[in-house]
C-alpha cells in the first residue's frame, strides 16, 4: 500500500507475518519493521505538534499604538502512525518526525518547537503538506510602536478542525502589553 | 481616517436626518393646493339650482314609490280574501262529511287541514308584517337618498354641520328635508377635516407617528456611542477575559479546554523530570562513562569496548568536555523564586555519544556531524549540540526531544555513524 502526504511517501508491505514501513520525505528515507499484533487496522493520524510552537513570521510585524493585524500563519502537523485493535482501541505506533519542527529549550519557556511561516492575510490554499491554518489577531494596546519577534502559542491535541479542506486550529486574540504577548479570551 | 474627521461624520449624519425630505415638500405643496381649491370652491357654486326643480325632479320617484305601496296593499286584500274563502271550503267539506259514513275517517283529514289552515294564516301575517317593514325602510332610504343629493347639490348649510343621518331605529318618517332657504348664499367651510399633507408641512418631527428620520438619528447616536466607547477601549487598562464578547457556549468550551490544558500539563510536568532523572544524574556525575548509559541498552558493551583501548584519548575528552560549559541540567536549570507563581520548565533529556572517527577524516567528520545534528528533528537546536574530537573519535553531546524512546536514540546514533562513515 502507497500513501503520499504533501512531500512525504508512505510505503507498507506485508513481509512474513510482518510489515515493513518505508518513509521518505523525497531526501531521506527511513524503514520501520513493524509486528502489528492485535492491531487490525493502521491509521495515519496529523496531531499538533506536543509542545508550544514559537512561531516566527518571515515577514517584519510593526504595530502601531493600538495598532491590528489580522492574518493567518501556518504551522506544522506531526504524523503519528496509530494502530487500532478490533475492539476499536487506538495507540500510537509511531511518531514520523516532520523536519519543520526545531526542537528548542528555553530556560522562561522550556521546550518548544521553533516555527517559521509567512504572514497570510487571506486564508491559504489548502497544499496537501501536512500543515495546520492558524488566525491570528494582534493587537498592540500599548502606547508605543511594538516590534514583536516571534509568538508562542500553545496547541492542544483536540483544537485541530477540518474546515473547507483545510486543517484549522483555534483561533487566538493576542495583545502586546508589556514587552509580550498575552491571550485575549 | 483620524478622529476629527469620524466625528465630523457623526455629526453631519443627524443634520442630514434633520433635513425635510424631497417627498415631504411635494406633500406639502399638494396639500396647499387642495386648501386653496376648497376655499375657492364655494364662491363658484353660489348660483345653486332651485330646490323647486330638484322636488320636480325627484316626484317621479315619490310617485313609483307610492304606487309599489298600493299594489303591496293590493296584494295584500287579495290574500286576506283567499284565506277567507278557503277557510269557508274547509268548513263545507267539515259539514258535508258528517253525515256520511266515513265521518269519523274524514275527521283527521279536516283537523290536518284546519291546522294546515292556521299555519298559513300565521305565515300570511307575519310576511305582512315583513312587507310593511321592507318598504319602511324602503321609504326612509329614498328619503334619506334625496336628502343628501338636495345636500350635494344646494351646498353645505350655513353656519353648522349638516345633521347626521338618521338610522332605522329611530324611524324614517321623522326625518324632515332640509330647509331649502339654509342653503342660499355661499357657505363657507366651518371646520374643515384636517388633510393628510398638513402635518407633515408642519414640519419633519411633527406628526401623528413617530418619524422615521427620528429613529435614524436616535440609531446614529446609538453608533456614535458604542463607536466612542470602541475608540476608548485601547487606551483603557485591558478588559478582564469575561468582557471579551464572546458565545457563552464557546466561552464554556475554552474554560473546559484550558482545564484540559492545565491537567495535562501537571500530568507533564510530573512525567518528565522522573524521565529525564537518569540520563540527566549520570551525565552531571561523569560525561564519558556515562556515554554507555545514555547510548542505550545495546550500545553498552561496544562503547565501553572501543573507550577501553584509548583511555588517554578518552580522558582528553573528559578534560574538554569539562572545559565547555554543560548543557542546562537539573541542577544548573533556573530555579524560580519561591513568590513565583511559574513552574520551571523541565529540562531537556541530553544525550552524549562517542563515534570513531580517523584523525585525517577529523574536519569533514566534524562538518558532517554538526549537519546531521542540525538537521534531525529529534536534536534541539538550543541549547546547541556539541561535537568534540579528538584522538580518533568525536564526542557529541546534545538535548533531544523530551520522551525520545530508546529506539529513537539507538537510531540517531546510528544515523551519526553512518554520517561520518
Amino acid at each position: 500500500m502507497r500513501a503520499r502526504l504533501g512531500r512525504y511517501e508512505l510505503v507498507l508491505e506485508s513481509v512474513r507475518g510482518g510489515h515493513s514501513l518505508l518513509w521518505s520525505d523525497g531526501q531521506q528515507a527511513r524503514r520501520y519493521a513493524i509486528g502489528l499484533g492485535s492491531f487490525t487496522r493502521l491509521e495515519l493520524e496529523l496531531r499538533p505538534p506536543p509542545h508550544p510552537c514559537r512561531v516566527v513570521v518571515r515577514e517584519s510585524l510593526v504595530l502601531g499604538p493600538g495598532g491590528r493585524l489580522r492574518g493567518y500563519v501556518q504551522v506544522p502537523l506531526l504524523p503519528v502512525l496509530c494502530g487500532i485493535d478490533a475492539h476499536g482501541q487506538r495507540a500510537p505506533l509511531l511518531e514520523l518526525g516532520n523536519q519543520e519542527l526545531a526542537g528548542e529549550w528555553d530556560e522562561a519557556r522550556g521546550v518548544q518547537f521553533r516555527v517559521s511561516s509567512p504572514w497570510h492575510v487571506r486564508f491559504p490554499m489548502p497544499t496537501g503538506e501536512p500543515r495546520a491554518v492558524l488566525p491570528l489577531w494582534l493587537k498592540n494596546v500599548t502606547h508605543e510602536v511594538a516590534l514583536p519577534a516571534d509568538f508562542v502559542v500553545p496547541l492542544a491535541p483536540d483544537e485541530l478542525v477540518e474546515v473547507r479542506g483545510s486543517l484549522l486550529l483555534r483561533p487566538r486574540r493576542l495583545r502586546w502589553q508589556a514587552g509580550q504577548w498575552q491571550e485575549a479570551r | 481616517m483620524t478622529g476629527s474627521r469620524w466625528w465630523a461624520l457623526l455629526l453631519l449624519v443627524p443634520l442630514l436626518a434633520c433635513e425635510r425630505p424631497a417627498g415631504d415638500l411635494a406633500a406639502a405643496e399638494i396639500a396647499a393646493e387642495l386648501r386653496a381649491l376648497r376655499a375657492a370652491l364655494p364662491r363658484e357654486v353660489a348660483p345653486a339650482a332651485d330646490p323647486q326643480q330638484v322636488a320636480t325632479a325627484l316626484q317621479p320617484l315619490g310617485q313609483a314609490l307610492a304606487e309599489l305601496a298600493r299594489e303591496q296593499t293590493t296584494l295584500g286584500l287579495r290574500q286576506q280574501q283567499l284565506v277567507a274563502e278557503l277557510r269557508l271550503c274547509a268548513k263545507l267539506v267539515g259539514d258535508g262529511a258528517a253525515d256520511a259514513a266515513a265521518q269519523t275517517a274524514a275527521q283527521k283529514d279536516v283537523a290536518a287541514l284546519r291546522a294546515r289552515l292556521q299555519t298559513v294564516e300565521q305565515e300570511l301575517a307575519e310576511q305582512l308584517q315583513r312587507h310593511a317593514a321592507v318598504e319602511a325602510m324602503l321609504r326612509d332610504a329614498v328619503l334619506r337618498a334625496t336628502q343628501q343629493l338636495e345636500g350635494l347639490l344646494l351646498g353645505p348649510p350655513t353656519g353648522t354641520s349638516p345633521p347626521p343621518p338618521a338610522n332605522g331605529a329611530s324611524g324614517g318618517s321623522g326625518t324632515a328635508p332640509p330647509d331649502p332657504g339654509g342653503a342660499s348664499g355661499p357657505p363657507p367651510l366651518a371646520d374643515p377635516p384636517r388633510p393628510a399633507g398638513e402635518a407633515i408641512e408642519r414640519g419633519s418631527f411633527v406628526g401623528d407617528a413617530i418619524s422615521p428620520w427620528a429613529l435614524m438619528v436616535a440609531l446614529c447616536m446609538a453608533c456614535s456611542v458604542l463607536w466612542w466607547w470602541r475608540w476608548r477601549v485601547p487606551h483603557a487598562p485591558p478588559d478582564p477575559p469575561a468582557l471579551v464578547g464572546m458565545d457563552r457556549g464557546v466561552e464554556e468550551i475554552w474554560a473546559a479546554a484550558e482545564l484540559l490544558g492545565e491537567a495535562v500539563g501537571k500530568l507533564r510536568s510530573t512525567r518528565q523530570p522522573a524521565l529525564a532523572a537518569a540520563p540527566m544524574a549520570a551525565a552531571a556525575a561523569t560525561p564519558i562513562a556515562s556515554l554507555a548509559l545514555v547510548g542505550g541498552e545495546g550500545k553498552r558493551g561496544r562503547d565501553a569496548s572501543e573507550l577501553e583501548p584509548a583511555a588517554n584519548d578518552a580522558a582528553a575528552l573528559a578534560t574538554q568536555f569539562a572545559a565547555t560549559p554543560p548543557p542546562p541540567s537539573a541542577a544548573a536549570a533556573p530555579v524560580a523564586p519561591a513568590t513565583s507563581a511559574r513552574p520551571s520548565p523541565p529540562v531537556p533529556t541530553t544525550v552524549q555519544f562517542v563515534v570513531p572517527l580517523a584523525p585525517e577524516r577529523a574536519a569533514f567528520g566534524l562538518s558532517a556531524l554538526q549537519q546531521q545534528l542540525a538537521a534531525d528533528p529529534r536534536v534541539l537546536r538550543r541549547p546547541a549540540p556539541e561535537v568534540v574530537v579528538a584522538a580518533g573519535r568525536a564526542a557529541v553531546r546534545c538535548a533531544v526531544l523530551p520522551g525520545l524512546p530508546p529506539a529513537e536514540r539507538s537510531h540517531l546514533e546510528q544515523c551519526l555513524r553512518d554520517a561520518v562513515a
